[in-house]
């Protein structure tokens, strides 16, 4: 890849705070205001086992776990969330903040809002990007990349599409076919120096 | 009389260093004491005739042995450094200056290393002669290219000899006398030295130029050649390979010494380092040659403007922070050098170049920092650029280009704000202090001008993300506006505040309302938290400044609590817990320069939240609010009790205890209506009624402790009614007070915790002796309700012990209600918090004793989920704190009951009798959990026994099993914080005393140990127990209790007694991997069920498990907990077991985890992913 030539020199970045994230319960506030709250607050220590033997009483704050720890289904956040902080390959900024990859852009069925889906169901996903210039030689890495991520952390049931969303590339029915040919995205992956450039974008994926 | 020759031979045959000083001590000595006509000096230097050049008689052409002269030489200087300084005469000085000062001329092999340290031996003796110095500067200048060639330390040597000499007083007057300006020796020093590299001569080298710069006046040209000479190693590096203990630091300091040594230098190195800026540490080299050069007018005036040229874009268009750090450092320290009209000109030239680019974004910052640096320098400068300063910074937030443009010309702002703070309190001339003044008037306005708007953005409802980032940048300055100080003119001697009391009060309320605006708001981000923090510490500031202000917020926030309670929303209950904590920061974290303001602050707030929740529980407004309002009361008493230790009051003086209240609510009458006193109709001061003097850190602390205990006084009361005397009985018992009637349980159990935790915070401030006079034990009995309840004498212990006999348990304990009933939260925060010798006075009238054995039955019988765990609390604190385990008659009770419940427990054929027995056995344990920690407590041997035999039953003995871990459980009334007993050490007495013999039988191979039933009860207990203990502690048996792990599971499959196993699994794999290793597969087999997809159902165990030993229903939160550790185990299988131990089950494990990507819950599909990663990559 000629590094010397930028398909898009300057591209739109938004800072991270502003990308879309789970809407669970954030942080409280630690602010100068808020010294003991962590004492004040702390659940009683008989409270919990194995003072207590019963599990019918709830103190405050048990709603809290207990809601980490309830079934939830895969939904567009989390695949979001999964696929957003690829690197680009030109730029040293995640997909999500150069929004080639947006939210409103995944889709699932079944809809995650039908409860967690057995693991004998098909799911389809499907990932629509936006390149950030319509000429970007690059979409079909783009694309290679969200195909691979996806298929490493997804379960056997899920399918994965990767297509550029319409009229956002010039030649975008060509790239969606690329995408969408197995025997090319496995041929595509044998392809040492195109691996290695993959491995550098889903290095910033690891989770912790 | 010895005899030099032998000595000198010993020496140049001896290698071991302590004998080598020993000789030359010896010759010492000698040269001492020998008779002076034996001319012992002459006869020493003779000694080593034989190794001295021309005296290799026999085979001339032969090599000298350079090594053995080079040791006898040594011979000499090492004796001269044990020989008196007063010792040798003029005339042998003279001899040895004119030996060894041959050994430099012709000698160049063996000779210089010595002769250099002999020389400089001899300097310091008192008969030495000053202008001797100058010929051996010359002997030394004769080396010339030889003296390149000589090893390091050699040169080393001869560098420290030049240094000595150059530096005593007498030979540098000779020295300057004899070559005047021309200083001839140093011109050739400088031929001499040229070309030295290593790193221990330099130090020393340039340490002699720095001498001679600094102390002798050389001429011109000769300052240009040593100039010359040092500059040329600049900027300096240490050799990659360099051995010496030099860091490249010593190297630059001592260089940069060179260059700051005279102000005559200045003319050759300011051009030369401003040159160099963008190489080394030439900004550094500026700092310390603008400090140190003494004459500024000839030395740093004439180069200010081309210095200011060039560093200005340093700053401007540098990206390297360390290095724009160390340019406005060079900037400040210039304007610190200059006076009148040139300090004038250059912050002219400073304020001219920089204004312009306040317009620019790209540039605001660097030119606030440039400005700031130069004004920040002194008050003189900046009373010349503040006003056109602060002019252009008024213009361009007027015009600004974006909210970043804003945010930086605030930052600006805020930091000349913070500047004029510390400025105001220097030192300054009474002609700076009225220049100073003159411009005041710029400050005044500052608010309406500037500030007014921005900060009006936040309290704004609608406030976008970019409002609240000015917003939060704003209110930063408004804070440090208040704080602003008049400087004191002529004989005023305090300083005002610079605003108007108008200003700050409208400053104070528009910060407040905020903090109004934003508690309100539920939906949080990082940038309202921000504003909030931001407001939160500026009102902070602002009222430690101006104390007016702290009234009006407080009664804004009691209107906020009265309209609560007709909107009895979650969200009000909020706002005032967050109001009421910000006001308690605000007014009580930090105590004023008048201790008696900051007395008056937390009294006017305690005062105002205990009212107000006392008229909440009148009116019957949610128990939400009451705990809001007894959270503020306990956060305030927090942050002062904090801010009252800071001034570092003496602990512990006992109070005057049967009149405390009396005394308290007479020196502060408005405590009177919460001490449910008749109140005199008269508005509430908050000061003391006794006439205000300034009161000490240890009489406020005190009063504090008292203040608060009448709070809590108060609350208890309230909080407790009585019913009459119990059956059979004239004893009287409390029980809740009719305010608790049960519409919101959880609200007001929560609210009875948080009072009982204040008290606990009162109770646990107090020191033993101030407890003891309080009786605090009383109040444990009577909830404070001393009228109602009558507390018991002391008896003695016989008394005691027939007392104890008598009790039965159809007529149960008369003080039960106390431990056993729903006021037992209250009694409990009061337990917790006391003092070993004051619970013992609870065993003195024999109620412990009752309390003890009444707690264990009432748990089977009366109590609920809710009254028992506390119950069982106040067992263990009674256990742990009073010797329990010398009471022969209590200790002999509680087996008695322990062992008649265990039997019951076994024969009882109906499951709720059964149950019932074990919540007694239970009981005992908590007991025994208080009392093991104790030091002598595992003298309770035959209780130890019975625990230790509870899970051999074969009906009853997982039950009792899973409740061991309460014995061992960390609990934080169990901690030195809560004045627990716990002897250091009692976990591994615990371990070997409980712990092992259990492991013993759970890892026996014999049949006749128990039945396999019997051994997975064991395992249950020891691994419930071992749970909670460090490695450390059971490292050495770290392989079976990983056997015992991988049974249980194995046998019992996911669940909760599974996930104490796979803790420890976790726990073996971070500490001991090792030991794990071979065991990969078990780990493996055990770990796959707990996160599958695949229902419980499928899972089959052992047969000869008996029905209902496992739960049938695992509750959700344990199953995600066992998938959670199961993955988190195999997970970390490849990254610490060896491939091979691994590689067997890469297919079986990558299709489960992959499986598990799609687990319903959202935690454990995260850990799957990182654990199908992780086996991803084995290869």
């Amino acid at each position: 890849m000629a590094a010397a030539a930028l398909d898009n020199a300057n591209p739109t970045i938004l800072s991270a705070s502003q990308l879309p994230t789970r809407q669970k319960r954030s942080a409280p506030r630690n602010g100068p205001d808020c010294r003991y709250s962590d004492l004040i607050f702390a659940k009683p220590s008989y409270m919990s086992r194995p003072f207590l033997q019963d599990d019918d009483i709830r103190y405050q704050d048990d709603t809290a776990t207990a809601d980490d720890l309830s079934a939830e289904p895969i939904d567009e956040q989390e695949i979001y969330d999964l696929i957003s902080s690829i690197t680009d390959p030109e730029h040293p900024v995640s997909l999500g903040q150069l929004s080639v990859i947006n939210l409103p852009d995944i889709h699932i069925t079944p809809s995650p809002a039908l409860g967690v889906p057995s693991p004998n169901t098909i799911v389809q996903v499907t990932v629509e990007l936006t390149p950030t210039v319509t000429h970007c030689s690059l979409a079909t890495v783009l694309g290679l990349g969200v195909r691979v991520r996806l298929e490493q952390v997804l379960p056997p049931n899920y399918r994965v599409e990767v297509i550029c969303k319409e009229n956002s590339h010039s030649q975008d029915d060509q790239v969606n076919k690329q995408l969408s040919d197995k025997e090319r995205v496995a041929a595509a992956l044998e392809n040492d120096s195109l691996r290695s450039v993959l491995d550098k974008m889903l290095e910033s994926c690891l989770e912790n | 009389m010895a005899d030099f020759r032998q000595l000198a031979l010993d020496f140049v045959l001896e290698e071991d260093e302590a004998k080598l000083t020993d000789l030359a001590q010896r010759a010492a000595k000698e040269l001492e004491t020998a008779p002076a006509n034996s001319n012992p000096v002459a006869r020493w230097v003779e000694a080593v005739q034989p190794w001295m050049p021309g005296n290799e008689t026999e085979d001339s052409q032969e090599t000298p042995d350079w090594t053995s002269r080079a040791k006898a030489l040594e011979f000499l200087s090492h004796t001269l450094d044990f020989v008196k300084p007063d010792l040798l005469k003029l005339s042998q000085v003279k001899l040895l200056i004119a030996f060894f000062g041959a050994m430099l001329d012709i000698d160049h092999k063996a000779g210089i290393l010595a002769s250099a340290t002999a020389l400089s031996r001899i300097i310091a003796m008192k008969a030495f002669q000053s202008q001797s110095g100058y010929d051996i500067i010359g002997k030394v200048c004769g080396m010339k290219e030889d003296f390149q060639r000589q090893t390091a330390k050699t040169r080393l040597a001869v560098y420290e000899l030049l240094r000595t000499l150059i530096v005593t007083p007498e030979i540098a007057s000779n020295l300057q006398q004899r070559d005047g300006p021309s200083s001839t020796f140093m011109t050739n020093l400088l031929e001499l030295c040229r070309n030295e590299r290593d790193p221990d001569c330099l130090i020393v080298w340039f340490d002699i130029l720095r001498i001679f710069l600094q102390q002798y006046e050389p001429s011109q040209e000769v300052l240009e050649a040593v100039f010359a000479a040092f500059k040329a190693y600049y900027p300096i590096t240490l050799p990659r390979l360099s051995q010496s203990g030099i860091t490249p630091e010593d190297l630059k300091s001592q260089l940069r010494k060179c260059f700051s040594s005279t102000y005559r230098l200045a003319s050759l190195s300011l051009p030369f380092l401003i040159g160099k800026l963008d190489q080394g540490d030439g900004v550094t080299v500026n700092v310390k040659c603008l400090e140190e050069y003494t004459n500024p007018e000839e030395s740093i005036i004439p180069y200010v403007s081309r210095t200011w040229g060039s560093l200005k874009y340093e700053v401007r268009n540098g990206e390297i922070e360390d290095a724009i750090w160390a340019t406005l450092e060079v900037l400040k320290t210039l304007a610190t050098r200059l006076k009148g009209d040139d300090l004038r000109n250059y912050t002219l030239d400073v304020t001219r170049d920089c204004v312009n680019d306040l317009s620019n974004p790209m540039y605001t910052t660097p030119a606030g920092r440039l400005i700031v640096s130069v004004l920040s320098a002194n008050p003189s400068a900046f009373v010349l650029m503040v006003a056109p300063t602060i002019t252009h910074l008024k213009d361009n937030l007027r015009h600004r280009k974006s909210v970043t443009h804003s945010q930086d010309l605030l930052k600006i702002l805020n930091v000349i704000l913070e500047t004029r703070l510390l400025l105001s309190q220097t030192q300054m001339t009474d002609e700076q202090k009225s220049d100073f003044v003159a411009i005041d008037g710029i400050f005044k306005n500052l608010y309406h001008e500037v500030y007014k708007g921005p900060v009006a953005l936040g309290s704004n409802e609608n406030a976008n993300f970019d409002d609240m980032k000015i917003a939060a940048e704003a209110v930063q300055g408004a804070g440090a506006l208040v704080s602003q100080g008049t400087v004191p003119l002529g004989l005023e001697k305090d300083s005002g505040l610079l605003l108007p009391e108008a200003t700050s009060s409208e400053i104070c309320q528009a910060l407040f309302a905020i903090a109004l605006n934003g508690f309100g708001n539920h939906s949080s981000n990082s940038n309202s938290d921000d504003l909030l923090n931001e407001t939160a510490k500026a009102l902070h500031r602002a009222i430690q400044a101006y104390a007016p202000g702290f009234r009006p917020l407080v009664d804004q926030f009691v209107s906020v609590v009265q309209s609560s309670r007709e909107n009895q929303s979650d969200e009000a209950a909020e706002k005032i817990q967050k109001i009421g904590s910000l006001l308690a920061y605000v007014g009580c974290s930090e105590l004023p320069k008048s201790l008696i303001a900051g007395r008056h602050n937390f009294l006017a707030l305690v005062h105002i939240m205990t009212t107000e929740l006392i008229a909440a529980i009148d009116a019957k407004a949610s128990p939400k609010i009451w705990c809001a309002l007894i959270i503020g009361i306990q956060t305030t008493s927090r942050y002062f009790n904090d801010a009252c230790l800071k001034h570092e009051p003496e602990a512990d003086q006992a109070f005057d205890g049967s009149m405390w209240l009396y005394r308290v609510t007479y020196k502060y009458p408005e405590l009177r209506i919460i001490a449910g006193e008749e109140d005199d109709g008269s508005a509430p001061s908050y000061s003391s009624a006794t006439p205000p003097k300034e009161v000490t850190a240890t009489e406020l602390r005190n009063d504090f402790l008292l203040i608060a205990l009448v709070v809590v006084r108060s609350l208890y009361r309230r909080a407790t009614a009585v019913v009459g005397p119990i059956p059979g009985t004239k004893s009287p018992a409390l029980q809740l007070s009719s305010d608790f009637d049960g519409s919101d349980k959880t609200s007001e159990y929560q609210y009875l915790h948080l009072v009982s935790d204040f008290a606990g915070f009162v109770a646990r401030e107090m020191g033993e002796a101030q407890q003891a006079s309080l009786k605090l034990d009383h109040y444990f009995l009577n909830l404070f309700q001393e009228e109602l309840v009558p507390v018991p004498p002391s008896i003695s212990e016989e008394q005691r012990k027939t007392k104890l006999e008598k009790y039965t348990d159809e007529q149960g304990s008369s003080w039960g209600w106390l431990t056993e009933k729903t006021v037992n939260t209250l009694s409990f925060g009061l337990l917790e918090a006391m003092r070993p010798s004051v619970v013992a006075k609870l065993f003195d009238s024999g109620v412990a004793q009752e309390l003890l054995i009444s707690g264990t039955l009432s748990a089977s019988l009366t109590q609920n989920s809710v009254t028992r765990p506390i119950t069982r609390s106040i067992l263990t604190i009674l256990a742990n704190k009073y010797k329990v385990e010398s009471l022969g008659y209590l200790m002999a009770r509680l087996e008695s009951r322990l062992e008649a419940a265990l039997k019951n427990a076994q024969n009882s054929s109906d499951n709720d009798d059964a149950s019932r027995y074990l919540e007694q056995v239970s009981s005992i344990y908590a007991i025994v959990s208080g009392l093991i920690r104790r030091p002598g407590g595992t003298q309770a041997r035959a209780l130890i026994q019975r625990l230790r035999d509870a899970p051999g039953n074969e009906t009853t003995g997982h039950l009792l099993a899973r409740r061991l871990e309460m014995v061992v459980a960390p609990q934080k009334f169990l901690t030195k914080d809560s004045f627990a007993v716990v002897k250091p050490l009692w976990t591994q007495r615990i371990y070997f005393e409980l712990v092992k013999p259990m492991l013993d039988i759970a890892t026996s191979q014999d049949a006749e140990a128990g039945s396999q039933l019997v051994k997975t009860n064991y395992r249950i207990a020891v691994l419930s127990m071992v749970k909670h203990m460090p490695f450390s502690i059971w490292e050495d048996d770290c392989v079976e209790i990983l056997r015992v792990s991988m049974a249980l599971s194995q046998s019992l499959g996911p669940g909760p007694d599974t996930l104490p196993a796979l803790e420890i699994l976790k726990n073996i794999l971070a500490e001991s991997p090792e030991k794990a290793q071979e065991y990969a597969k078990s780990l493996i087999d055990i770990s796959l069920p707990c996160f599958s997809l695949k229902a419980a159902s499928q899972l089959t165990r052992p047969d000869w498990l008996p029905s209902g030993y496992v739960p049938a229903k695992m509750r959700p939160e344990v199953e995600a907990e066992c998938g959670k550790l199961a993955l988190e185990v195999v997970g970390a299988l490849p990254r610490l077991f060896e491939s091979r131990h691994v590689v067997p089950f890469v297919p079986q494990v990558r299709r489960e985890l992959s499986l598990a990507c799609g687990h319903p819950v959202r935690d454990l599909r995260r850990l799957a992913r990182m654990a199908r990663a992780a086996w991803t990559e084995i290869k």
